[in-house]
């Protein structure tokens, strides 16, 4: 049984943490990642005012969880906690993880189609494919980045044994994200059938699948957690803490 | 998540009761604090693990933490009447 009335323990971040360079640098760096969601918020809200009813509804609630978040990962806690070395380590793992088979198999598919073709124009061809995807790699890397840095704020990308609480999200985000990956095999299973020059493509369709798996079933468990938790942690109750009780 | 709860709960009243912050129940719960603050405002029910160790946490009856809806447990009783017990 707990004491009564017994001394809250302090929970602001020492000065020394706060003014060390590393902290310096997630504070830059997580500015960066809060500017983005609150691009991303804005045009949520145009987009909103050209959509009548719920649509609305939806988009107007989305951009103000992007930037209650925003605002969130520019607290100080917040930025302590994203700076945990081994942190770090898992997001460059599950970065590598998520984009890895997709470019290598995007440039290798560029590639063999350039080999096939000598002329010059084909392989210039195959250059500006390989550009491009390695850009839009750059870009979802950031996303899943900032995707990740929020998930861990709410606790679901520490390591630590997950709670109930959790399980039941994680698993609810598993659920949607096999629903998605059927229809998506369906689709693929169509298109082999029917369309002769898809099947050369096979490796760059299955890493794309492992990418959509991995970024619906991330953006599933980030909407429904931070549904929840973006909005309570701001609505400043008496005890403004910030996320992650175990962290 | 996100219904009218059907299960109500004085986890709030109880936690500063014992001057407890979220962040110690949820540690000593072993649990997250978003889980407590879930619990707090009603959008969660926890599992009868959790609750059955909240009621051994605060040395208190579960009854006295959690409870049903009074709305809904007149219409369980009105549904079903309660079962009588086999005699033997």
């Amino acid at each position: 049984m707990p004491q009564k009335k017994e001394e809250n323990m302090p929970t602001s971040p020492s000065d020394k943490m706060t003014t060390s360079w590393s902290f310096h640098l997630n504070q830059r760096s997580n500015t960066l990642l809060a500017g983005l969601l609150v691009g991303g918020a804005h045009i949520l809200l145009l987009l909103a005012r050209l959509l009548p009813g719920k649509a609305r509804e939806g988009l107007d609630s989305t951009a103000r969880l992007l930037k209650t978040s925003a605002l969130l990962m520019m607290q100080p806690r917040s930025i302590l906690l994203m700076m945990q070395p081994r942190l770090y380590l898992k997001v460059f793992r599950e970065l590598a993880l998520l984009l890895c088979p997709l470019v290598l198999a995007s440039v290798f598919a560029a590639l063999e189609r350039a080999s096939l073709t000598s002329s010059s124009a084909n392989i210039t061809i195959s250059g500006r494919l390989i550009v491009t995807i390695i850009l839009g790699a750059g870009i979802f890397s950031l996303l899943f980045t900032v995707l990740l840095n929020l998930l861990v704020l709410s606790g679901d990308f520490s390591g630590r044994k997950q709670d109930e609480l959790q399980r039941a999200l994680s698993n609810q985000a598993a659920a949607f994200t096999l629903q998605v990956m059927l229809l998506a095999l369906v689709l693929l299973f169509l298109g082999y059938l029917f369309v002769q020059g898809w099947r050369d493509l096979a490796a760059v369709h299955l890493s794309l699948l492992f990418f959509i798996a991995r970024m619906t079933y991330l953006l599933k468990l980030f909407q429904l957690r931070w549904k929840e938790v973006a909005e309570i942690e701001l609505a400043a109750d008496s005890e403004p803490q910030i996320a992650g009780g175990r962290e | 998540m996100g219904q009218k709860p059907r299960v109500l709960n004085r986890l709030r009243e109880l936690r500063r009761e014992f001057g407890l912050t979220q962040e110690r129940l949820a540690e000593d719960l072993e649990v997250t604090r978003h889980t407590i603050l879930a619990l707090e405002v009603g959008r969660y029910v926890p599992s009868i693990e959790l609750a059955l160790r909240l009621a051994a946490y605060f040395e208190r009856p579960l009854e006295s933490i959690f409870w049903l809806d009074p709305e809904e447990e007149t219409l369980v009783k009105a549904k079903h009447p309660p079962p009588r017990p086999v005699q033997t």
